[in-house]
């Protein structure tokens, strides 16, 4: 059986170096977890953590923000089917399931022929790089919302529940909200 | 009683004798000089260290060992 | 051995000869502070040990006074003792020369010994070896005292090891612990030796032995961080007790004390409970999934379409092709021409399953066999049989409509996270809940620490009612919440080290057995059988020496709290309790006062003295039982805390014990304000003794002028 999830998972996506510094400062490369990150004074264990929360929010906010040509790219070498392996980590659980949430959502926002996929008229690789675009966009919309949000108010992040409460008042979630009111 | 034979009947007086090695305290000897003639090989073997370490002229380290070693030799 | 006879002769203050006659059992000489008590001591002290340079410092003044120039006079100090029922005498002297006014030379001294057999007759001897006879160096330590600060000999670590030494038969024991470790050694290293000969185990063998090397360095190391962390805690301990000595109502201190530890769990147990990991959660407890729903009928929309939209298309092109011979993927025909579902939907079982039942369970309507949907439910299963099936036949030059397949699995995907969609609807709720239990926690932290509050408050005023000076109490409340942090710490790291070392020792226990196994396996079995009986040697040594040692302390623990019950009785009830300590390898042992469990870390001067006294005296017993030889014991002023009271108890009775004891004091002397003169006071008569002087100097005297001092001995 033909599996674009499979494909698509061993790649690596890339986001603008213009947002390097966010990645300095609310991850720790290569990953700390419990006292360590602590120590050293990070929001998220991993790079990889903070890229898909961009996503999410990016995602949830409607935010598809293309990365210009006329920024660099750069990735963090670690490839999508890692994402949330956590067995060797005690103090923490396994969400490879969300890379599943991620696929879905590309899928469900991406503009592709799936016929023609089938047909064999394009190729897979196409496919999965025009998935790969989007995410990185919507991830681009995250970390512009996340910058603009430290730019307006510098000490927002030292608060526990706010990375929590930018997703929770999202576009999506603002809307959800008010369906339950109704 | 001689102080040589008192400490033997200290050391007698372990509880490894009775649990491990089955020995009876009626069964221990009262001397160094029964001690040395004493059929069981552990109770032999601290009558020899002590009578060795009693001893005036006290024997020295190497010269210990090889008695207990071979002794033990001869009866294990 | 008694002494019977001391003599004094121009030593110091001591002007001319002056002679104690001395009997057996207490013998009591009162004297006046810096009126001859601590030079009769001297004098004791130099004849049976002496500083024996600057003679010319010992010599009386009075005497070189009256001296003329160019004559001799003597100074000596002798004492005659009773020994075996034989008489002894040993002395000690120099020879003064006056040079002039002030200035004298002196001669080297001589010890001579005498002595005297049950005839009368007397014979020279080696003053040395005599007073070695006599009065062992050993024995003289603990029988002589200046003062009440010395009487604790066991302040030196090293002391108490030597009275074991002295009196135990423990120092006999030391040499099996040592040979019983050598044996075992070469036993161990023979056994090592044959195992690796054994190539099979040879790199097994050196990593366990090399572990277990690590392990045991490191369990030295916990041992060490464990007994100075000990040390700080009793350290601490002592702080504290000696701060709230200062307080009146030390009961009230001590339930605080235990309210507030109450409350301070309390607090730790809350906070570990407060989980605001929220960021964490995000992932962890896919939180970050909360505003998912629309995205996934998104894309269950699409892919429904998607799977709709194949199927009418590789309809479509079936249908043009037309259905040919037989073993094709053909379908059967719908109502209304109307677009197949996919092949396997229902699944095989689902269909087998309707067919036995002979009911259509999609829209409940009954097929029995031979009717049209019955036999339009076995095509369709015969269809999806064949299709399964392996199809050598494909080898038709066909070109299929679609040349992959993803359809399939996204259908799948979708499939799988409509299951999922009621967990998500459950995140805001739980993260509402996870709010409210953290700020019900909060809330409940806060109440806490407001009572916490409240009673460190009560405890201020306790600690504010207590007796002593301003500002020594801001020093002592400062210091006492200090030092209980400190304590509260040192008592974590205590049980860390503690639990450490069982982590530690447990490891070293299964590598040592892993190493053994591999021996019994592979060593040559005279060896091993070597080793096990030198093993057991060499536990037998160690622990037959340990109880002895045990056995000694736990004697003197008995006799000491014997005499110290008589000593305090009717007042103060605490056992002196005898604790051995392990630090660095070497055994200590630490005296302490115990009442009822709880250690007493500073007593006071009158408590600290009589269990001193009391800790000698059981020496002296001790000593006399294993020399089968009684000394006499010989005290400076030691009940100076005492008071007058307690003192003439004390007094009643030491004069039961046993020895000769001889005893300096300045109680029983009063002054009269008007006339200065000394006098004794009336309870002395009460006192009980054998002997009794006092020593005065005589009047007048110039304390300045060291020409008029001279003490005079006068026989109660």
């Amino acid at each position: 059986m033909d599996n674009l999830f499979d494909k698509w998972k061993t790649k690596i996506p890339k986001y603008s170096v213009e947002h390097k510094d966010l990645f300095d400062f609310l991850s720790q490369k290569f990953g700390a977890e419990g006292e360590k990150k602590i120590n050293l004074g990070k929001h998220f264990s991993t790079n990889y953590e903070l890229y898909m929360y961009a996503f999410f929010l990016g995602l949830y906010n409607e935010e598809f923000v293309i990365i210009p040509a006329t920024e660099k790219k750069t990735d963090f070498s670690h490839h999508i089917q890692y994402w949330g392996s956590k067995t060797t980590i005690s103090v923490r659980k396994d969400f490879t399931n969300l890379q599943e949430n991620i696929f879905i959502a590309l899928v469900g926002k991406s503009e592709i022929d799936f016929i023609a996929l089938e047909k064999g008229d394009i190729k897979e690789e196409d496919v999965v790089k025009s998935l790969i675009q989007t995410m990185e966009s919507y991830t681009n919309g995250g970390f512009i919302l996340i910058k603009e949000k430290i730019d307006e108010n510098p000490n927002y992040f030292l608060q526990p529940t706010s990375f929590l409460n930018m997703i929770l008042d999202s576009k999506l979630g603002k809307q959800k909200k008010k369906k339950k009111t109704i | 009683m001689a102080r040589k034979d008192e400490i033997l009947s200290s050391f007698l007086k372990h509880e490894i004798l009775t649990s491990k090695y089955e020995l009876e305290k009626s069964d221990n000897p009262l001397t160094v000089r029964e001690g040395l003639s004493s059929t069981k090989p552990i109770v032999k073997a601290i009558a020899l260290i002590v009578d060795g370490l009693e001893n005036p002229t006290p024997i020295t380290d190497a010269a210990l060992r090889n008695q207990i070693i071979q002794f033990l030799n001869e009866t294990i | 051995m008694i002494i019977k006879k001391i003599s004094i002769e121009n030593f110091l203050c001591y002007y001319g000869v002056k002679e104690f006659e001395l009997s057996d059992g207490l013998n009591i000489i009162l004297g006046e502070n810096g009126e001859g008590k601590t030079k009769f001591f001297e004098a004791l002290d130099w004849l049976f040990s002496g500083d024996d340079s600057d003679l010319e410092l010992l010599v009386s003044a009075k005497a070189l006074e009256e001296a003329e120039v160019d004559s001799s006079f003597r100074v000596k100090v002798s004492i005659v003792v009773e020994q075996y029922d034989e008489k002894k005498i040993i002395g000690k002297s120099f020879v003064v020369k006056k040079k002039k006014a002030n200035e004298c030379s002196v001669s080297n001294y001589m010890l001579e010994g005498t002595e005297e057999n049950k005839s009368g007759e007397r014979i020279q001897v080696d003053g040395k070896k005599l007073l070695d006879r006599i009065f062992p160096f050993q024995i003289r330590r603990y029988s002589m005292f200046k003062g009440e600060a010395e009487l604790d000999i066991f302040n030196n670590e090293d002391a108490l090891m030597n009275l074991i030494n002295l009196f135990s038969d423990a120092k006999y024991y030391d040499k099996y612990f040592e040979k019983g470790a050598f044996l075992r050694d070469k036993a161990e290293k023979a056994v090592e030796d044959s195992t690796k000969n054994d190539q099979k185990n040879k790199s097994l063998y050196e990593k366990l032995e090399w572990d277990i090397k690590q392990l045991a360095e490191e369990k030295y190391k916990i041992s060490v961080h464990l007994n100075s962390t000990e040390e700080e805690i009793r350290k601490l301990e002592g702080n504290l007790q000696a701060a709230e000595s200062h307080v009146k109502n030390a009961d009230a201190l001590d339930t605080i004390n235990k309210r507030i530890k109450n409350i301070d769990e309390k607090i730790s147990d809350l906070y570990g409970n407060i989980d605001e990991n929220y960021t964490t959660s995000l992932f962890d407890e896919n939180w970050i999934a909360v505003n998912f729903e629309p995205i996934h009928h998104e894309f269950a929309d699409k892919v429904k379409q998607l799977s709709i939209q194949r199927r009418m298309l590789q309809s479509e092109f079936d249908k043009q092709k037309g259905i040919k011979e037989g073993e094709r993927k053909a379908r059967a025909e719908l109502l209304n021409n109307s677009i197949p579902l996919p092949a396997g939907i229902p699944s095989k079982a689902h269909m087998e399953e309707m067919l036995k039942d002979k009911i259509c369970k999609v829209c409940n309507t009954k097929s029995p066999e031979g009717s049209e949907p019955y036999k339009f439910m076995m095509k369709r299963l015969e269809e999806y049989l064949t299709s399964q099936a392996h199809k050598e036949e494909e080898a038709i030059n066909e070109e299929p409509l679609f040349k992959n397949d993803y359809t399939n699995r996204l259908v799948n995907l979708s499939v799988s996270h409509e299951d999922n969609l009621k967990n998500l609807r459950g995140v805001r709720t739980r993260i509402k809940e996870l709010f409210e239990f953290n700020n019900a926690r909060k809330k409940d932290i806060e109440e806490l620490n407001e009572q916490l509050e409240k009673e460190k408050a009560e405890r201020e005023k306790i600690l504010g009612n207590s007796n002593i000076a301003e500002e020594k109490l801001v020093d002592v409340l400062k210091n006492y919440n200090a030092w209980q942090n400190d304590l509260k710490q040192r008592n974590k790291e205590q049980v860390d080290y503690n639990s450490r070392l069982k982590v530690v020792e447990a490891e070293l226990k299964t590598k040592r057995e892993d190493k053994d196994n591999i021996d019994l396996k592979s060593a040559n079995s005279f060896l091993i059988k070597t080793r096990a009986i030198l093993r057991d040697i060499e536990i037998i040594f160690n622990d037959t020496k340990e109880m002895k040692f045990d056995e000694f302390i736990a004697k003197l623990q008995t006799k000491s709290n014997n005499f110290f019950g008589r000593i305090n009785i009717e007042s103060f009830t605490g056992t002196i309790v005898f604790t051995k300590r392990i630090k660095a390898d070497k055994s200590f042992v630490d005296i302490e006062l115990q009442e009822d469990g709880r250690t007493f870390y500073k007593p006071n001067q009158s408590l600290l003295t009589s269990m001193h006294i009391s800790i000698l005296f059981a020496i002296s017993e001790l000593a006399s039982e294993i020399k089968e030889e009684n000394f006499p014991m010989i005290f400076d002023a030691p009940t100076s805390s005492f008071g007058e009271n307690k003192t003439a108890e004390f007094l009643n009775l030491i004069y039961e014990t046993e020895n000769q004891k001889i005893l300096l004091i300045k109680d029983f002397l009063s002054t009269d304000k008007k006339t200065k003169a000394l006098s004794i006071k009336k309870e002395f008569e009460h006192v009980n003794r054998k002997k009794a002087f006092w020593i005065k100097l005589e009047r007048p005297f110039d304390k300045n002028n060291l020409k008029t001092i001279n003490t005079q001995v006068i026989t109660l």
